[in-house]
């Protein structure tokens, strides 16, 4: 995370809109920098921080571009690992021990007849240790003494520029009070880092899309600011996920300490670093549509198959079915939700979900080794079907249509 | 920080009928002022030792007197000495720098200062200069290596050699007191805690590791504390009668803190404080504006 002071600098006013100096990717100058951290940070490995952070301030020298020179190095820094040196006693206890002693000075004094060397050397002996190793020991346990294990990820120039760029607006999305998504489409993924991050939201069906509307950090209804900050910035790749998606949020700029709006939209030049999950969560998913292309698919049957188009609103939650069963001529919609072999705990807030959705058009099609009691799914308004191994496309066709019959009457 | 924060949130919560608040000098900072703001107290009590200065009190931090209300008491350290508090005595000391740390402090400091007359910055700017001089930093080649060199010779005089030479005289010379350390950064800190083995203190020790500090300094395990800012306010050491600043360039605030570290009253045993500064250099400047700026108090 990119503390303020790296980030305000590359922050812009024009009237109440704020926007952020991104760096072009491209640029050959900031690519050499990026190159050269890189370096400097595989160099490092198996150093101390200290010396990672020395050889960062001769990096940066008289540059006066510095700020984002620390910011790519934050970055770099972050992704890292680092290790706690090993040391003979907890260093806490090292301390203490030694300290028990001071102060101690280079030669004896009358009420100090024990020289620095010679405590050192002692305890070192008594520990079966080196006096050198003693001496690195005693503060092991600061950041500064821990060492740079690996690298964390595996960079390239552009890579790191675009993380950059992508934590540069996260830093903004920091300062938060309100935020508005308008999603029209590719959405799966946003429902679940949603809930991943456990954000705090509202979503409203439009004709063409969703609306979600999200409480920020400093929205005077979040009480954990700087937990719920950072979840609520990390959050921010999960959008750019989507197909068609404009964002606008409240900040209080920083810069000026007054409210502020900053955009943005599909068009971004930011770049998601989160993986997009496959078109199916299980295989068991994947073979029912292609079974059903193969059976019903295109021209032959009355009914178009989607794939997690439709939400349910459940205020507090959504619920997306896995597939949606559009009919051809009289766009009338089954929704169905395949329930695999699930966690037993999983299991459970999903029946609860499908009882809240009170959905009649909601079909379940569910796999019986998942012993889910039959009466756990007795009270649901749609309907069930079990099946053994995977489920049989022609029984459920026959549910579908006599669903939809009951729903037009 | 958000530890202090919240704990000034608890004790709003405490105080929702009194709001008294202790350590007043923090409130003009943003988050601080807004937890005031918030407070739903209707009579409210403010103490520090070191009442915010006018311009401290701007540019989007908060004034005391719209949180507070008006100072209704003061009350000078002089007035109070012999009777609530100890007797003290400060005593400069000077030390020199090496001449390798001549050279270098005299260029570092040419290239600092000629910026700063060249851009006539305190006259153009005010008491917010130095800011000014951090922004243009970061566009103009010239302020980036003013600032830079402000930042080298700052470090150099924080860790001088005749500040360690003078305070390995001073815990000889000292030899049955319980002593104070304030050093003006945390690497100094840890260098100090390291020659001497001696414990330190600084904001990354854990709340745990602090108490066992403090508590064997009480009860005389540990003779000799050195911290980096984080003793200089709100917590009692009352052993303590010597106090070794080895800084010079923090200002007034701090200075009339770190006496009130030493200062509270045993017997009648007078408190010594030592500042140590490096001489012919901007410390002794920043010493001298700030006896002077006391007197006229």
């Amino acid at each position: 995370m990119l503390t303020g002071e790296l980030v305000k600098p590359r922050l812009r006013m024009l009237g109440s809109q704020l926007f952020i100096d991104l760096l072009d990717i491209h640029d050959a100058c900031w690519l050499q920098t990026a190159g050269d951290l890189i370096a400097l940070l595989q160099g490092h490995i198996g150093q101390p921080q200290t010396a990672w952070e020395a050889a960062l301030e001769a990096y940066e020298g008289e540059r006066v571009d510095y700020v984002v020179v620390r910011g790519l190095a934050k970055v770099l820094s972050d992704a890292a690992n680092f290790a706690p040196l090993e040391t003979p006693l907890p260093p806490k206890q090292i301390r203490e021990r030694l300290f028990s002693y001071g102060p101690v000075f280079s030669n004896a004094q009358l009420f100090q007849q024990q020289t620095r060397h010679d405590v050192m050397q002692a305890l070192a002996q008594e520990l079966g240790s080196s006096a050198e190793h003693l001496e690195a020991s005693l503060f092991a346990d600061r950041f500064a003494s821990a060492i740079l294990s690996d690298a964390g990820h595996d960079w390239t120039p552009e890579g790191l520029l675009a993380r950059y760029n992508l934590e540069l607006a996260r830093g903004v999305l920091y300062w938060a009070s309100h935020m508005r998504i308008e999603v029209h489409g590719g959405y799966k993924d946003l429902w679940k880092y949603l809930k991943f991050f456990k954000l705090m939201f509202w979503i409203q069906e439009q004709e063409d899309g969703y609306v979600v509307d999200l409480d920020g950090p400093i929205s005077p209804f979040v009480s954990a600011t700087t937990r719920y900050g950072r979840q609520f910035a990390a959050f921010l790749p999960a959008l750019m996920l989507c197909e068609r998606w404009q964002m606008v949020a409240r900040v209080r700029s920083p810069q000026i300490g007054s409210m502020a709006t900053y955009r943005l939209d599909a068009s971004s030049a930011l770049q998601s670093h989160f993986k997009q999950s496959g078109p199916f969560d299980s295989r068991l998913e994947a073979d029912f549509a292609r079974e059903f292309e193969e059976k019903f698919g295109s021209k032959r049957g009355q009914w178009i198959l989607t794939r997690e188009d439709e939400v349910l609103n459940l205020g507090d939650t959504v619920m997306i079915p896995d597939f949606a069963l559009t009919h051809k001529r009289t766009g009338q919609r089954i929704l169905i939700e395949l329930v695999g072999f699930w966690h037993p705990d999983y299991l459970r807030r999903k029946v609860e979900k499908v009882r809240a959705a009170q959905r009649r058009d909601l079909l379940l099609l569910v796999y019986e080794g998942v012993n889910l009691a039959a009466e756990a799914l007795q009270d649901v308004p749609g309907e069930v079907i079990y099946f053994k191994q995977k489920p049989v496309l022609k029984e459920v066709m026959g549910v579908v249509e006599t669903m939809a019959e009951r729903i037009a009457k | 920080m958000e530890r202090q924060r919240r704990y000034v949130f608890r004790r709003l919560l405490i105080y929702a009928v009194d709001y008294s608040e202790d350590e007043v000098h923090h409130l003009p900072a943003p988050s601080w002022g807004e937890a005031a703001l918030m407070a739903p107290a209707p009579l409210r009590l403010g103490l520090t030792a070191t009442y915010p200065e006018a311009h401290e009190q701007t540019n989007g931090r908060w004034r005391v007197d719209e949180l507070i209300g008006p100072i209704v008491y003061t009350k000078r350290v002089e007035d109070l000495v012999g009777q609530q508090l100890a007797n003290y005595r400060t005593q400069r000391l000077r030390v020199d720098l090496s001449p390798a740390e001549r050279a270098r402090y005299d260029a570092d400091h040419a290239t600092y200062i000629n910026f700063v007359r060249q851009r006539e910055l305190p006259r153009r700017y005010g008491p917010g200069w130095l800011m000014e001089l951090m922004r243009l930093s970061s566009s103009d080649a010239q302020a980036r290596r003013a600032f830079l060199a402000r930042q080298r010779l700052l470090r150099l005089l924080a860790s001088c050699e005749g500040k360690f030479a003078l305070l390995d005289e001073l815990l000889r010379e000292y030899v049955t007191e319980r002593i104070l350390v304030f050093t003006e950064q945390n690497a100094m800190a840890y260098e100090v805690a390291r020659r001497h083995l001696i414990p330190a203190i600084t904001h990354e020790t854990s709340a745990a590791e602090r108490k066992e500090i403090l508590d064997g300094f009480q009860e005389g395990r540990y003779r000799v504390v050195v911290t980096s800012r984080v003793l200089n306010e709100g917590i009692d050491v009352p052993e303590a009668k010597v106090a070794i600043v080895l800084g010079g360039t923090s200002g007034a605030r701090e200075y009339i803190q770190r006496l009130g570290r030493v200062l509270r009253k045993i017997e009648n045993k007078e408190a010594i404080l030592f500042e140590v500064i490096a001489r012919k250099t901007l410390e002794e400047g920043r010493a001298q504006r700030r006896r002077r700026k006391q007197e006229v108090d």
